[in-house]
């Protein structure tokens, strides 16, 4: 039984057109992006179910399926098999992506996309033009912002204007207009407090009954501006009955230098940081690195991956990869602490995307905060959105990072809670700022802090 | 009136048709129960009904394949045989075509929905006497149009229906009858909800009067110590709730609750006048009783589906227009609709829908293309011409 | 048509939705050129992101005056290309109308716009619920929800769900997507905007022309709204999962338990292959050794629910299930149901060239039909894996091939052509939920008489006399054919990937 039996008003029949694209020989030679076979592969391990969308916080945003992962992914697979060039819009679509991975905790098949987006970025930015402010930016990124030392002098005048109570004065609107949008956006995140010079942390002494050997990676942006936090970390893995080491040669975990298309720096910072925490020396090596900053502790589990070219260093990084912990799994790990005081307060958990979709961590943080009397924990909304920190994203997407971070405070807001917890400073800095710019009273607060108030007491 | 043409085997019903589509004499069947429903059958036609039986129960499967000339009360022994039964409340002596044609349905529709739930597929003769086949055996089809829906209610105008694959149902070990005494139709608005979505949710809902006492009827179908669990849970519930009080309870088997629910039913039947109003389900029990205050209040014969806004209003009152007015003045309130089901001879002029749904041209548009020679029950309900908008 | 044409098209539709709501260029088209079946490809001209139905009904008149044919997209998840624009045809995207309109939880509807996410609507009905008791703590409502569940629930729309009526695991117990749509407000080719509902009314008196927009593939109208039924949302459940030595005794199992009259919330069957890939994915703990396994869940009132898991199990047990596994956990039931609504997509890590069928036949005929599947492919020798809705006798064969291998790509085509034909023998249909897209189109008449094909043309002809809504698509088409099937060239790698529309003749 064919068409033909049923009666036909078209004598001359429909048009038939393929469906199965044509397959064009020569364009793999006029490919534009070359990925190693490796990555190759992850483009095409995805089977184009779509499970991703929802997850994707700029598809979700714009509706517009070149900003989600799979029509990344898409782009991405046509630019390396020559059936589309690297055009403005192209570009424009593979750059919104945040690399915030949390289509990878929703991908079915287990593409590792940002191995991929990694990589198309890595390629394409040395082929585009840069303006004087891409170039002032990236010397911040790069040669600033890795370096404790060098963001504390520059951070100088911020603070002494704090102190004075000027900085509102300068950052108005009419004073910082003359910057660049994306240096109005930094002015903006620094936190409205902190010591005119953040002193390094000790390493502390080592107690004699130690059962565990930790060591602590502080960051570069989380060191000058979160020290707090990190201290808090110390004084808890102490009272747990940890050794606490600080490696002083620990560098940059080089995420910046990564994500930002510059492997080879980061390649180096790694480098650093390997021999910093496993070349201790001493009797014993550490059971455990930890950090309380997702981006750094995401960056440095992933050691294993970025030197994977390197057979030297293969195995060195592995075991760095494996040793890594954020704090919250090494906290449930040590069990819940004897004697915790009273916490009153009402608070939500963000999941910082480097903690929740790199590293997998979602329940930790939150069962440290269940420990916690009288804490009441009301469950965010979207949590597992980005907040549009990502990284640097938030100082070169501005408007983008402005609306999830919108988004994310819509969603705070309707818990009632004035308190949110994350685990991230990129976050905590841009979900602060951006509070503060809309008016919204609200405390962003890190677990450890919480924990740390409960167990040493100092919030009531 | 000529006599009614009785048809056997689908071969005979398409050569009825396409006889007809010679003779330009339509033909026309309303059915056993639903003479009053939609504009009286023009003066010269040819009137059928088709008989048949069950011919396939796929016992295992729980689906069955009938003729649509098989009476609900033949499918119902058929079914039995195997301990199933086909969970519609519908007259025995209704054939499976006049309750598809129709839409018949009753309080069961809480636990078990309408024919739209329960078919799975049609044969069915169309305006050209051809025989078409659409859906099938299988609990899951979507392959080609689902005109299997679309004939549901169609009212015989779109196509005659020969034979039908249905899901079919175990039937209950025990059933639990229970009565609610309530206070006021209006209570019953905000009860309803809670109740089903709670563990006391029933098989079928059905609120009536009784000797001017307002009755919630329910009921559970289970294993014995199920039934109990639900009966528990309702009482919980109606603890809660104002203005309701359990007044009676009764295992029973289905067959008895079958018998309890066409006796309810079969009032409607008899009744001189019957109108039925579609109004938002939550507004059953305010339409109930702005019904009740009307003129003709007092000498109304209720009853409704509460979890569904269907209310079946008649009595031995006379339908004339102010009658209709009101009862379609009561649909709009609600922005709900009123169908004509019995109406004495002096309302045959009542529009039989009213308000008209707004697909209501484009259903016209199908009717043109399914019986372009108008000869299935022609002026019935779908008429007029396509007005381009 | 002239270029001039085409842009006064684009300008008159960039009118209409804005300049950010329209994507023209050819790069950014790209990643429009399939859904979820990635066989079928055709670059749409343009993609409109319309956020009302008034401006969906603008774009449709617009592209009527233009004579360019239509395709509606929601989330573009669907499994046979029913949303790719060929042809130059335009692409009516509805991600940017998502809007909940109304949840009403004492009429228990709520009014959506089309491409409002499945999860979304149930997650914003939950809420409400929350909202309502705390007003009504007197006579509290329970958890509500919009039933149908298709593994793609997560990402797929409400207005796609209605259009491809769309299964899933629950509808065993629950019903399928048109079971719980009480309306629709879809646009007509000539701009009309049509409504099959009132109010919040759960009828409509005469034809169901809802029943009808349900699964229409969005050839009929673009659906723009969708009245959802909201029914309660089981609390209570039990849910097992079966471990067996044989595909075949797991399938039995099934029929078994259906014969009993028992009516589980789901039954699922994975065979051997498919829980390696799906563990390997997703690390539930299924014992990879296994031949098959049955997962089954019930739900109801809580303290009946272990008399009736007893009688499920003694029917496994009778069936040869080696182990039975609870999982009473509700953190681990929601991953073992997250595992399963991910098979599919787990598929990539095996294999990247395979496509699926989705057959539902007589459910007391599986146990024979899923052996007679995997001797067809056994035949052509291919392997072919399943992971499918045993309840509902709904199976997924999984046929894996070699893109470059000609031959075995042939082999792959005239065995599902086979296990089709197989199906539809024994009553069988030859889509259960995935709906006709182009990827079944061939199959169309071996299913239906000349006189229902007909039917289906005229009732399309009726809707769209111009053939401009997704024209080629669900039904064979008299002004558009769009051909899958690649003629097989010894030096062309590829060939046929889908059956061709006139079966060889050799």
């Amino acid at each position: 039984m064919t068409l033909e039996s049923t009666e036909s008003s078209n004598p001359a029949g429909p048009r038939v057109i393929s469906g199965v694209p044509p397959i064009d020989p020569g364009a793999a030679a006029r490919a534009t992006l070359k990925l190693d076979p490796d990555t190759f592969q992850r483009a095409t391990d995805c089977v184009h179910c779509g499970l991703c969308l929802p997850a994707c916080p700029t598809y979700t945003q714009n509706g517009l399926e070149s900003d989600s992962p799979r029509g990344r992914i898409h782009l991405m697979k046509g630019l390396a098999e020559g059936r589309i060039g690297p055009s403005e819009a192209v570009l424009g679509h593979l750059d919104l992506c945040l690399d915030c991975r949390a289509c990878e905790t929703a991908c079915p098949s287990g593409v590792v996309y940002h191995e991929l987006i990694e990589a198309t970025r890595e390629h394409f930015i040395a082929m585009r033009p840069t303006t004087l402010t891409d170039k002032l930016l990236r010397w911040v990124f790069f040669h600033l912002f890795p370096h404790p030392t060098r963001l504390k002098v520059a951070l100088l005048p911020a603070r002494v204007l704090q102190k004075l109570g000027l900085w509102g004065l300068a950052t108005h609107r009419r004073v910082l207009g003359v910057l660049p949008a994306q240096f109005q956006k930094m002015a903006q995140m620094l936190p409205p407090d902190g010591p005119l010079w953040e002193r390094r942390l000790a390493s502390p002494v080592k107690p004699t009954t130690a059962t565990r050997r930790v060591g602590l990676f502080t960051g570069c942006i989380g060191s000058v501006l979160y020290q707090e936090i990190n201290r808090q970390t110390v004084a808890i893995l102490e009272r747990l009955g940890c050794e606490v080491v600080i490696p002083t040669g620990q560098a940059c975990c080089g995420a910046i230098h990564h994500h930002g298309g510059d492997s080879h720096e980061a390649k180096a910072l790694a480098r650093k940081n390997l021999e910093a925490f496993l070349d201790l020396g001493g009797e014993k090596p550490l059971d455990w690195i930890v950090t309380n900053i997702a981006g750094c502790g995401a960056m440095l589990r992933e050691y294993d991956d970025l030197l994977r070219d390197d057979p030297a260093l293969t195995a060195k990084a592995k075991a760095l990869s494996e040793k890594m912990r954020d704090i919250s799994e090494v906290l449930v790990e040590l069990g819940k602490p004897t004697d915790l005081k009273p916490v009153p307060m009402t608070v939500t958990y963000h999941d910082a995307c480097h903690l929740r979709h790199a590293q997998q961590v979602a329940d930790p943080p939150r069962q440290i905060l269940s420990w916690i009397p009288g804490m009441r924990v009301v469950p965010l909304a979207e949590s597992e959105i980005c907040c549009g920190a990502a990284g640097t994203y938030n100082l070169s997407q501005p408007a983008m990072a402005r609306d999830l971070a919108e988004r994310k405070l819509r969603n705070i807001a309707a818990t009632g809670a004035r308190v949110c917890v994350m685990g991230n400073v990129g976050c905590a800095m841009q979900i602060d700022s951006e509070a503060r710019r809309m008016g919204m009273p609200l405390r962003v607060v890190h677990p450890v802090t919480l924990l740390h108030a409960a167990m040493f007491g100092g919030e009531d | 009136m000529p006599p009614t043409v009785t048809i056997h085997e689908p071969a005979d019903l398409f050569a009825l048709i396409q006889a007809a589509q010679r003779s330009r004499v339509p033909l026309c069947h309303y059915g056993v129960a639903h003479t009053g429903l939609g504009h009286r059958p023009p003066e010269r036609h040819t009137a059928f009904q088709l008989a048949g039986e069950v011919m396939e129960h796929y016992e295992r499967d729980f689906t069955a394949r009938v003729h649509a000339g098989a009476t609900i009360g033949a499918i119902q022994k058929a079914l039995s045989a195997a301990s199933q039964f086909l969970p519609i409340d519908a007259d025995d002596d209704l054939t499976l075509g006049e309750v598809i044609d129709h839409n018949v349905y009753g309080p069961l529709r809480v636990g078990y929905g309408t024919m739209r739930d329960l078919l799975l597929g049609l044969h069915y003769a169309d305006g050209l006497g051809r025989d078409i086949h659409v859906g099938g055996r299988v609990v899951k089809n979507v392959a080609g149009y689902d005109v299997t829906k679309l004939l549901v209610g169609a009212m015989g105008e779109l196509g005659v229906v020969h034979e039908a694959f249905v899901r079919t149902y175990a039937i209950p070990s025990e059933v639990l009858g229970v009565t609610l005494e309530v206070d006021g139709a209006a209570s019953v608005d905000g009860f309803v909800t809670p109740l089903l979505t709670s563990p006391a949710k029933p098989v079928w809902l059905h609120l009536t009067e009784e000797d001017g006492t307002l009755r919630l009827g329910l009921a559970y179908y289970g294993s014995s110590l199920a039934n109990t669990a639900q009966f528990e849970a309702l009482k919980s519930v109606i603890g809660q709730a104002s203005g309701m009080k359990i007044v009676a309870s009764r295992a029973m088997t289905l067959a008895e609750d079958a018998a309890e629910r066409a006796t309810r039913r079969g009032r409607r039947r008899q009744a001189r006048t019957l109108v039925k109003i579609i109004v938002p389900p939550a507004s059953t029990g305010e339409a109930w009783e702005a019904l009740r205050q009307s003129a003709w209040g007092s000498q109304l014969r209720i009853d409704a589906l509460p979890a569904h806004g269907v209310l079946w209003v008649g009595g031995d009152i006379t339908a004339d227009s102010a009658f209709n007015q009101a009862v379609t003045d009561m649909a709009r309130r609600f922005d709900g609709v009123r169908v004509w089901h019995t109406r004495p001879d002096a309302g045959s002029e009542f529009e039989p829908i009213a308000p008209l749904p707004p697909d209501w041209a484009m259903l016209l548009a199908i009717k043109k293309t399914m019986d372009p020679h108008g000869l299935l029950n022609p002026g019935r309900t779908l008429v007029g011409e396509v007005v381009p908008t | 048509m002239t270029l001039a044409t085409r842009d006064e098209l684009l300008d008159d539709l960039r009118g209409i939705v804005g300049p950010a709501g329209l994507l023209t260029s050819p790069d950014e088209l790209l990643v429009y050129e399939c859904d979820g079946f990635s066989v079928a490809r055709g670059t749409p001209r343009a993609v409109a992101f319309p956020t009302t139905t008034e401006q969906v009904a603008a774009c449709v008149k617009t592209l009527r005056k233009h004579g360019v044919g239509i395709v509606p997209r929601g989330s573009g998840t669907g499994l046979a290309g029913g949303c790719v624009a060929f042809d130059g045809q335009v692409i009516l995207c509805t991600s940017r109308m998502t809007k909940i309109e109304s949840i009403d939880l004492a009429d228990r509807v709520a009014v959506a716009q089309a491409g409002a996410l499945n999860v979304t609507l149930s997650e914003a009905v939950a809420a409400e619920v929350a909202r309502w008791n705390q007003n009504h703590a007197e006579l509290p409502v329970g958890p509500m929800h919009f039933s149908p569940d298709p593994s793609s629930q997560r990402a797929s729309t409400v207005g796609g769900n209605a259009a491809t009526n769309a299964g899933g695991i629950n509808t065993l117990k629950h019903g399928v997507t048109s079971n719980h749509v009480l309306g629709v407000e879809f646009v007509l080719p000539d701009g009309e905007i049509v409504r099959t509902r009132t109010a919040a009314l759960y009828e409509s008196p005469g034809p169901d022309l809802t029943g009808l927009l349900c699964g229409s593939e969005g050839t009929l109208g673009i659906l723009t709204k969708v009245w959802c039924r909201l029914t309660p949302k089981p609390e209570h459940f039990r849910t097992v999962y079966t471990v067996y030595t044989l595909t075949f005794d797991a399938c039995k199992s099934v029929s078994d338990v259906i014969a009993a009259g028992i009516l589980p919330t789901s039954m699922e069957v994975m065979d051997g292959r498919m829980i390696r890939v799906v563990e390997d994915a997703f690390h539930y703990g299924f014992p990879t050794d296994a031949a098959a396994l049955l997962l089954i869940e019930i739900d109801g009132v809580d303290s009946i629910l272990d008399e009736q898991l007893e009688r499920i199990m003694a029917i496994c047990r009778a069936n040869g299930a080696r182990d039975i596994k609870h999982c009473s956990d509700p953190k681990r039931r929601t991953e073992l149901w997250s595992a399963r609504k991910r098979a599919f997509g787990a598929i990539g890590r095996l294999h990247t060239a395979y496509f699926t069928q989705d057959a539902c036949i007589p459910r007391s005929r599986l146990p024979e039909a899923v052996e007679r599947i995997v001797a067809i492919g056994a035949e052509h020798g291919l392997k072919i894996n399943n992971v499918f809705h045993a309840g509902d006798g709904n199976v997924h064969p999984i046929f894996f091939f070699d893109e470059s291998n000609a031959q075995e790509v042939q082999r792959t085509l005239e065995a599902a052509e086979r296990v089709l034909q197989y199906c539809i023998d024994i009553g069988g249909t030859i889509t259960g939920e995935h709906g006709v897209g182009v990827e079944k189109l061939a199959m169309m008449p071996r299913m239906f008489n000349p006189a229902t094909i007909d039917t289906f043309q005229k009732l399309k002809a009726t809707f769209d006399p111009d053939a401009v809504l997704n024209d080629g698509k669900l039904i064979p088409s008299k002004t558009l054919r769009i051909e899958l099937h690649r003629p097989v060239s010894p030096n062309v790698p590829g060939g046929a990937l889908c059956p061709p529309h006139h079966p060889p003749t050799t």
